[in-house]
């Protein structure tokens, strides 16, 4: 196995932004990512969703961009950009010719500077979230699950458990003081994290950096609560009843542990997942899906949305099995069924498979880097979240030194706290 | 106060990479292009095979599913075991012009997965036990597929616009799928998955000709007669009522207007491709600034040309509130009118044709991106050298060119339209804009 050995240079602006650059030539553009540490968690009550709607509002300009100038400069540029919410960060993204490169950087500072918040911007982009939330949750079969409904499930407190999409209520009832509050209080340069990734001259772009940002006034940076809850004492049982759905689903959600607490169990958990549910050949796809026919599907992943070796999220986190079905019977056979094959990988798993499942892992994570852009998007959260960009390079051989005890070790974290069962009905 | 943007240098037009192309005698043709960067290697094979009934889109669909589950060396799980034990990935999946295979490997397993490949593509034996398995889970997830309005939306629209050609048929029919038994997917087999008109192509951290070559020996074990017809050219109705595809209860309708339009290799194609992408098909296009970022009406409006191997259709989509979809409809038609009465240009044009020259060239700078813009263009039966003179091309585009091919292929009487909604609500609100007719779900 060949190494990475992206080439990794930080720094920290006086204003708290912390950067990392990262130099390939390989092909003549950039990436520019800035992750700011703060997602749906964070959202105060009576304001579910109001992460992401402000995640819209940053694209409604900035001090000296106007409404619609951003898109227009990126992709008229011949570039592409986009952002996004997670529960722990919310990131804006762009790909640019290299020649672009200066352009992206001011774009992106304008907005960290200040942005345009207007009655009617902020109208416009409630009705274009709800009209996303009708797309993506009420007006599909299995829209939002089991990522919103399981959060619910499983988790307690409100920062954890409430629907990051938000509700129609708290979306309207959003209001320009909101907006301004939230923007003051996390979308400050020490709350940031800069990513570039592409063509350039390390020193030219930490000019161009520095030239950009590094006018941007410091402001306080929010402390992070910690977001911790116990893990649950006794098994759980929910249903969300889904109209459209012509057949039935459940999700089985495991607590793992902090992701902050140690990189090996997390990187073991990912290959546990690729082994139990990866492929036709996996112990329960074999079972459900081929052998028995309880299930037409079995996937199973670590974290809310899936990362790349790590879970971009701190804790609480989950590792999650989903499972269609088609006859209501089935429902028991299959949470024993997953309940079995977790308990035997904890008493031991087969040298051949956890091979096998680590070159799985590892060859997407390879695929995961490839591009700048994807790869500055993996760069970015493991320098916010673990302060350590370097795990670019390193997570290939974390990855490659699984072996079954530590997949047993993983398997066993995941059974120390009784699973959350969340069923879908159709009715 | 005010700034200056910071200047952009036009970028230079992306380098094309090369391609080494092997062509052994009775096929397949197998294309290599070394693109290192990561230790892995991507695999694409298509296989031209048009289905010309429900009855063999059904077939062809759960022969992919199938194709898979075990050769006369291995089972299924065997198969699956192989694959993982490569760090790879094996989908085989089904359009209505054929089958795509794709595949990923670590870089040193490239000959175990030509190998697999060949082995499966000559001699995939369907179990029968793992057709009956297979069936029932095709059988469920077509019921799914079919449950979601974009794919109801997607099939009312293909049947509209194409009647009883081929690309009129849409997602296949479940209970037929559950159906099929082993010796009707060997036949199957037998007639299409052909090497004379297949495409093989190489992808990553590989020496091009040393990979073609040994790619097409690899592949030696599969044989078969002349390459399955492709389809014949599809007549494109118009001048057909609205139709409306009622969805009780829904919260919002999925409007879709479809239109003929140009193929790749036609020369005023690079002047229509700027046309839709001003009018739609990007963020910075007029739909996304007037329905999402004035109105409210909807998250992504979007335009874009679908291309077939044997032809090539406008689409245009725009999911919406049920309350405001006569409204929205009126939009959409004022954006087609104001393409021809104020047609893209200047500042217009040049983002749009920065922004679809920087688009092609970003998505050849991973193995995975080159080897989908290989394979796609394989399925229509181009090169990939079609991208340099399309490069070119979009670069001498006029104004007064995309004026003409706006004029010509945007027209809204050419429009097939579709509406999936609550009919009860949505079709007063069609009153006077459209003459409407109600289908049932």
């Amino acid at each position: 196995m060949r190494a990475l050995d992206f080439s990794i240079r930080r720094a920290r602006l006086p204003n708290g932004l912390r950067v990392v650059l990262s130099p390939d030539s390989s092909a003549p553009t950039v990436a520019v990512a800035v992750y700011y540490d703060v997602g749906f968690r964070s959202e105060p009550e009576g304001r579910t969703g109001f992460a992401h709607l402000f995640e819209h509002m940053m694209f409604q300009g900035s001090e000296h961009v106007p409404k619609m100038q951003h898109a227009a400069l990126v992709q008229g540029n011949g570039g592409s950009m986009n952002g996004s919410t997670t529960p722990d960060y919310t990131n804006y993204y762009q790909s640019l010719p290299a020649t672009a490169l200066e352009l992206g950087l001011f774009l992106e500072a304008d907005r960290m500077r200040s942005i345009q918040l207007t009655e009617q911007n902020l109208a416009n982009q409630i009705e274009v979230v709800k009209e996303e939330v009708r797309l993506n949750v009420l007006n599909r079969p299995y829209g939002g699950f089991p990522w919103i409904h399981l959060a619910a499930a499983m988790f307690d407190t409100f920062a954890n458990s409430h629907n990051g999409y938000g509700s129609f209520v708290d979306l309207e009832s959003a209001t320009l003081d909101d907006a301004s509050d939230f923007y003051r209080r996390y979308y400050a340069p020490g709350n940031a994290v800069l990513c570039v990734v592409g063509d350039f001259e390390p020193a030219a772009a930490r000019r161009l950096v520095r030239r950009h940002f590094g006018s941007v006034p410091q402001r306080a940076v929010p402390a992070r609560p910690s977001f911790a809850e116990p893990p649950p004492t006794a098994a759980r049982r929910t249903r969300h009843a889904d109209g459209q759905a012509p057949t039935p689903a459940v999700a089985i959600g495991y607590r793992v542990p902090s992701p902050q607490d140690g990189h090996d169990v997390m990187v073991a958990l990912e290959v546990l997942a690729e082994l139990v549910a990866g492929s036709e050949a996996s112990p329960l796809t074999r079972r459900l899906v081929r052998d028995t026919g309880h299930a037409t599907a079995v996937a199973a992943w670590l974290g809310t949305f899936p990362g790349a070796g790590l879970p971009f999220e701190r804790d609480p986190t989950r590792f999650q099995f989903l499972v269609h079905y088609a006859e209501p019977a089935a429902l028991d056979p299959i949470v024993i069924a997953a309940a079995d094959e977790l308990e035997a990988l904890a008493r031991g798993a087969g040298e051949g498979e956890v091979r096998a499942a680590v070159n799985v892992v590892l060859a997407e994570y390879l695929q995961r880097v490839d591009g700048f852009l994807s790869r500055a998007l993996t760069l970015a959260p493991l320098e916010l979240l673990y302060g350590r960009a370097e795990l670019v390079n390193e997570l290939p051989a974390m990855i490659a030194s699984v072996d079954p005890a530590a997949v047993s070790r993983a398997a066993q974290a995941l059974l120390a706290a009784p699973p959350t069962i969340l069923e879908l009905t159709t009715t | 106060m005010t700034v200056t943007l910071p200047p952009v240098a036009p970028p230079p037009l992306p380098r094309v990479p090369r391609v080494t192309a092997h062509r052994p005698a009775g096929g397949p043709t197998v294309w290599a292009v070394r693109k290192p960067g990561i230790p892995m290697v991507e695999v694409r094979a298509w296989i031209p095979a048009v289905s010309a009934s429900a009855a063999q889109s059904a077939r062809t669909s759960l022969m992919a599913r199938t194709l898979l589950a075990g050769t006369t060396d291995r089972d299924d799980l065997g198969v699956a075991a192989a694959i993982q034990a490569i760090g790879g990935s094996l989908r085989v999946s089904a359009t209505v012009d054929g089958v795509m295979v794709r595949g990923s490997a670590l870089a040193r397993h490239l000959g175990d997965l030509a190998g697999l490949l060949g082995e499966l593509l000559g001699g995939a034996t369907y179990p029968a036990a793992r057709v009956l398995n297979r069936r029932e889970r095709l059988r469920r997830e077509l019921v799914i597929q079919r449950s979601n309005p974009a794919t109801v939306a997607a099939d009312a629209t293909a049947r509209r616009a194409f009647g009883r050609h081929p690309y009129g048929l849409g997602t296949p029919d479940p209970d037929q799928a559950a159906r099929i038994g082993r010796a009707a997917l060997l036949r199957r087999h037998a007639e299409v998955v052909r090497p004379a008109g297949a495409t093989v192509m190489v992808v990553g951290d590989v020496r091009p000709a040393q990979a073609a070559a040994r790619v097409a020996a690899w592949l030696e074990g599969w044989s078969g007669g002349a390459a399955a017809p492709a389809a014949g050219e599809p007549r494109h109705r118009t001048g057909l009522r609205v139709q409306v595809i009622d969805r009780p209860g829904a919260v919002q309708t999925n409007i879709r207007l479809t239109a003929p339009s140009l193929t790749r290799a036609d020369d005023a194609y690079p002047a229509l491709s700027l046309a839709v992408l001003a009018f739609g098909g990007y963020f910075a296009s007029r739909l996304v600034a007037n329905l999402r970022e004035d109105k409210g009406y909807t998250y992504g409006p979007r335009a874009g040309i679908d291309h077939r191997a044997a032809g090539s259709r406008l689409s245009i989509s725009a999911d919406v509130a049920t309350e405001v979809t006569g409204a929205a409809y009126l939009e959409l038609g004022y954006e087609l009118g104001r393409m021809v009465t104020d047609p893209p240009a200047g500042d217009e044009l040049t983002s749009a044709r920065r922004y679809r020259i920087g688009g092609l060239g970003t998505s050849l700078q991973t193995q995975a991106g080159l080897a989908s813009q290989l394979s796609q263009l394989a399925a229509g039966g181009l090169e990939l050298g079609w991208l340099g003179s399309h490069f070119r091309g979009l670069e001498r585009v006029a104004a007064h060119d995309v004026a003409a091919a706006a004029q010509r292929w945007l027209a809204p009487s050419a429009m097939v339209a579709v509406l999936v909604g609550d009919a009860e609500r949505i079709v007063p609100q069609l009153r006077g804009l459209a003459d409407v007719e109600v289908m049932g779900h």
